[in-house]
């Protein structure tokens, strides 16, 4: 496998299953080459505990060339909408502002919040240059997948706002290129572009962790499926606490990693990627 | 003749403006009920995405609550607006 031209890297699989380990494993690896941004998505804020080390919301230097951060997303949504919120609170009249306040509650209740918030994080941190490789460790459940469907969905429906909008700016003899709302939802599609590109690009690298267990290998086959059938190829299938019996996948693809019984701390995590060599 | 010409073209001409005026209006009515659709018991799921434009439709948001009151019918129409003086 050709990690070389990878760019970004994610990984899932079910919860338990090693995601966090495998990230940090895997992005101590290949910081021996590349400067690496490792991104945990995962409110628990388990990459503190896998380094033994305090990591945090701010991109912190780990090892001379790798870099992490813990990103809550729940708070950069909250701290998000409440800027809005102010901002609105500025541009209208008080009178105004009242009538249109819940519109900030309603998208923060809103089931589909916390994806927006982590699409809205991915778009930025991706676009990051300082990086060369950036490698995602997601919470646990599909999503992945439901990142992936996402934006698609939502590009459907604002090229149908951005349509609406041109129309009556055109009707009212106005100047599209002076619209800010205009530009606001074309700002909007760009971002999903963006994203629809990054989920199949070959610069992205999607991996799927399992352990050698039935449940966890049926969820992984699973995962599978459905990152086919959206037309994302899986680059490799990671099956991690391996304890030499035989397994259900084969291929190139396939890589083990064997059971450690304490991966914590950076000596240990190096351990788990050091008979890997042939593959990463 | 001449003159007879060119108010018929006026007049039509000044109709289109209206009629244009009065798409243009409806059009507004529909941008504005896709974004603010939630006042309605309709939810929007794209809301939380695209939040930042709330403050800048914001203005609009009353004149889209009085045109839903709007009476389709001018009969009802009218007798709202007696409604109102009595």
């Amino acid at each position: 496998m050709n990690l070389e031209d990878k760019r970004y890297f994610f990984f899932s699989g079910k919860g338990g299953v090693g995601k966090t380990t495998i990230a940090s494993a895997f992005s101590l690896k290949i910081s021996e080459k590349r400067k690496t941004l490792l991104v945990s998505l995962d409110p628990s804020h388990s990459l503190s505990l896998v380094f033994e080390k305090e990591i945090g919301g701010k991109i912190k230097n780990i090892k001379e060339n790798l870099f992490a951060v813990e990103i809550d997303i729940e708070k950069e949504s909250e701290n998000y909408v409440e800027n809005l919120k102010k901002q609105g609170k500025k541009m209208l009249s008080s009178a105004v502002f009242e009538e249109i306040e819940i519109f900030f509650d309603l998208a923060k209740s809103s089931p589909l919040n916390l994806d927006f918030a982590l699409l809205r994080f991915v778009y930025e941190i991706t676009k990051e240059e300082n990086f060369s490789a950036i490698v995602f460790d997601t919470a646990p459940s599909g999503y992945a997948l439901k990142l992936i469907a996402l934006p698609s969905l939502t590009k459907a429906w604002l090229e149908k706002l951005k349509n609406l909008r041109k129309e009556i700016l055109f009707l009212e003899r106005e100047n599209p290129e002076e619209d800010e709302i205009l530009k606001a939802i074309e700002e909007k599609i760009h971002q999903t572009n963006h994203l629809i590109q990054l989920f199949r690009s070959e610069k992205t690298f999607f991996g799927i962790i399992v352990n050698p267990e039935p449940l966890s290998v049926e969820i992984g086959r699973k995962t599978l499926e459905e990152l086919k059938s959206a037309g994302i190829k899986t680059d490799a299938i990671i099956v991690n606490k391996w304890n030499g019996e035989e397994l259900p996948f084969s291929g190139k693809n396939v890589l083990v990693v064997k059971k450690t019984e304490n991966p914590r701390g950076i000596k240990n995590l190096k351990k788990l990627f050091e008979n890997e060599k042939s593959c990463f | 003749m001449e003159i007879l010409k060119n108010l018929k073209l006026f007049i039509s001409g000044s109709l289109e403006e209206e009629r244009t005026k009065a798409r243009a209006k409806e059009l507004e009515f529909c941008f504005l009920t896709l974004i603010f659709s939630d006042m309605l018991g309709i939810p929007n799921p794209y809301l939380p995405f695209i939040v930042d434009l709330i403050p800048r439709t914001g203005e609009k948001f009353r004149w889209w609550t009085q045109k839903l009151a709007e009476h389709k019918s001018v009969i009802f129409h009218k007798s709202g607006e007696i409604g109102e003086v009595l």
